[in-house]
């Protein structure tokens, strides 16, 4: 009975949030319905990369490329092939990222450190030229696959900025349920225990690199999903969205939230977007020094106020061990 | 037939020896204690028998298994489990989080159940953070936030707590006081009469009263191998210990 309250306890606060969140279409104006669907679908990205990035310790800089693999099947098929179910699209979505990310794992893990983030730089520029050059990825004369719609859910559904964004709420919460699910279970111990020390993990018994591979495929399915989202919000996805100056921001976003927290990734994926957008309409031309200086503050803060830049970890981190429970 | 058998095995690094022509065998059970002077292999023999290294020539049998190409996870498997000379933990892990790592021996792959939902893998963490006395904070405390010996403690109780066939200690008096090191004994006693020990340490008190059997090791060679009163009594030996030895060709 205790165990129930003290859960209950727990999960209060973040069932507020969501229904909070849910009702905010009534307060805000489309644009900012908009903004913030943008803002929801960057979050769960970040935290689908830093299953890979802050939980398994591999820094991954293409991951964008897989967020690519899941926007460019979901938008190939509904504007090639006319599938216009929701369902369909995400399964099919989840098949290819996951496909894409076995692969992109297997190549990528060959490699250590250093030579394992260049791998990855690699393979996420190789999927940015891919899509720049193929004519299949282009639709109507565009660099990119356009007249992207929102989906079919099966049952008559209007779509508006607000009902965009009460659907990509619920998924993203679905999602994060997901990730979070991932990090608190025997799995998620395991991929902290090898982003801690590798040749221990194999001394007790763990196959490390199967391990590193799940962390990928999880990651990369999840990021691919996210890209869905993404194209389905955005009407279109082009080879910039896949490439390395992408994956760029998708880590910066998880590294100013809290990497290897339990929402930090998230948090940061949201501000990160909102300030893109309110620096870029502000001056368009200052927006990536804007942000390129909050990356840098929060590394200098992590650098010289490490017990400041761990209070606000261990802010997240206390929640990590209730969900183990 | 003995649990573990080790025949010629040799490790170069380039055109030095760190191990060579190695043979001995370990019957369950027995307790052997590795000496010599360092840089004599015994750390790289370490290695070759948990699986970090691969042995350049000859073979690692356990029960009658050759195991000398299966890589570390799958050696532990097989039931060789070990501890590091330099504690080798996770710096970002609680107690509680490493124990529960190492004892996970079923349902790893589970990715919908918490990782401390496991009722009966709970008690046993608990019983090891009583028994290694690492239950200060409930177990909550990273190795930076531990005492030198605490995280000694931790890096034995990681080893020992699979309940291994063999078992290698390398160094494992080292940041311990005496009692703590007779309570390691106990603890690796509590094993079983199946569990044979392999240890290596510098201190030959304690690996006169630990050892049935002792073996010597000079250059990378093994130099002497029998019972604590025969390797007492080897003027070869206090030679090695001395320091004078001559080099083997």
């Amino acid at each position: 009975m205790v165990g129930v309250f003290s859960r209950a306890r727990r999960v209060a606060p973040v069932a507020i949030l969501v229904v909070a969140a849910f009702l905010l279409p009534f307060l805000l104006s489309t644009q900012q319905e908009s903004l913030l669907t943008r803002a929801l679908i960057f979050g769960a990205m970040a935290a689908s990369l830093d299953l890979a990035y802050g939980q398994a310790g591999l820094y991954s800089l293409g991951h964008a490329a897989l967020a690519g693999v899941g926007g460019y099947t979901a938008g190939l098929l509904m504007v090639r092939y006319e599938v216009q179910s929701f369902w369909l699209l995400m399964l099919a979505v989840a098949g290819a990222s996951a496909a894409a990310s076995m692969a992109f794992a297997l190549v990528s893990l060959r490699a250590k450190g250093l030579y394992f983030i260049l791998v990855t730089l690699a393979l996420g520029q190789m999927v940015a030229n891919l899509a720049q050059q193929w004519d299949f990825l282009k639709t109507a004369q565009a660099e990119a696959v356009t007249g992207i719609v929102m989906p079919s859910l099966g049952f008559a559904t209007i779509w508006n900025p607000g009902t965009v964004y009460q659907f990509v709420l619920v998924v993203v919460v679905v999602m994060l349920f997901t990730i979070q699910r991932i990090i608190g279970s025997p799995v998620g111990l395991a991929l902290r225990g090898a982003r801690e020390n590798g040749v221990r993990m194999s001394a007790l018994g763990y196959d490390v690199w199967r391990y590193r591979v799940a962390a990928i495929v999880l990651s990369g399915t999840l990021c691919g999903l996210s890209g869905a989202l993404f194209a389905f919000h955005s009407g279109l996805i082009a080879p910039s969205n896949v490439g390395v100056a992408a994956s760029g921001v998708l880590v910066l976003m998880a590294i100013i939230g809290g990497s290897g927290t339990r929402y930090g990734a998230f948090v940061g994926g949201v501000v990160v977007t909102l300030l893109q957008f309110y620096a870029s309409e502000w001056s368009m031309e200052r927006a990536p020094m804007i942000v390129g200086v909050l990356f840098i503050l929060t590394a200098l803060l992590i650098r010289f106020r490490p017990a400041a830049a761990s209070a606000l970890r261990g802010l997240l981190r206390g929640e990590a061990s209730h969900a183990s429970a | 037939m003995p649990l573990l058998e080790i025949d010629s095995v040799g490790r170069r690094y380039g055109g030095v020896h760190a191990v060579q022509d190695v043979s001995f065998h370990v019957d369950a059970g027995e307790w052997v204690g590795v000496i010599g002077p360092n840089g004599a292999g015994k750390s790289t023999l370490f290695n070759i028998l948990g699986g970090q290294v691969t042995a350049s020539s000859g073979a690692v049998r356990l029960d009658g298994r050759n195991v000398s190409g299966l890589p570390a996870h799958q050696r532990f498997r097989a039931g060789i489990a070990r501890s590091f000379q330099i504690s080798s933990l996770f710096p970002d892990l609680t107690a509680r989080e490493q124990l529960t790592l190492a004892c996970r021996q079923t349902g790893r792959w589970n990715l919908v159940r918490g990782w401390g939902a496991d009722k009966s893998l709970n008690e046993r963490v608990e019983q090891l953070l009583d028994i290694w006395n690492l239950n200060r904070s409930g177990g909550s405390e990273l190795p930076a936030e531990m005492s030198y010996g605490a995280q000694r403690r931790l890096e034995l109780a990681l080893a020992v707590s699979s309940q291994p066939k063999l078992l290698l200690l390398d160094e494992p008096n080292v940041g311990l006081t005496a009692s703590e090191c007779d309570d390691l004994r106990d603890r690796v006693a509590e094993l079983g009469d199946e569990t044979a020990v392999i240890f290596v340490a510098h201190d030959m008190d304690m690996v006169m009263g630990w050892s049935h059997r002792i073996l010597v090791m000079h250059q990378g060679r093994l130099v002497a191998d029998g019972s604590p009163e025969a390797i007492a009594k080897d003027p070869f030996v206090e030679e090695v210990y001395l320091g004078v030895a001559p080099v083997i060709a």
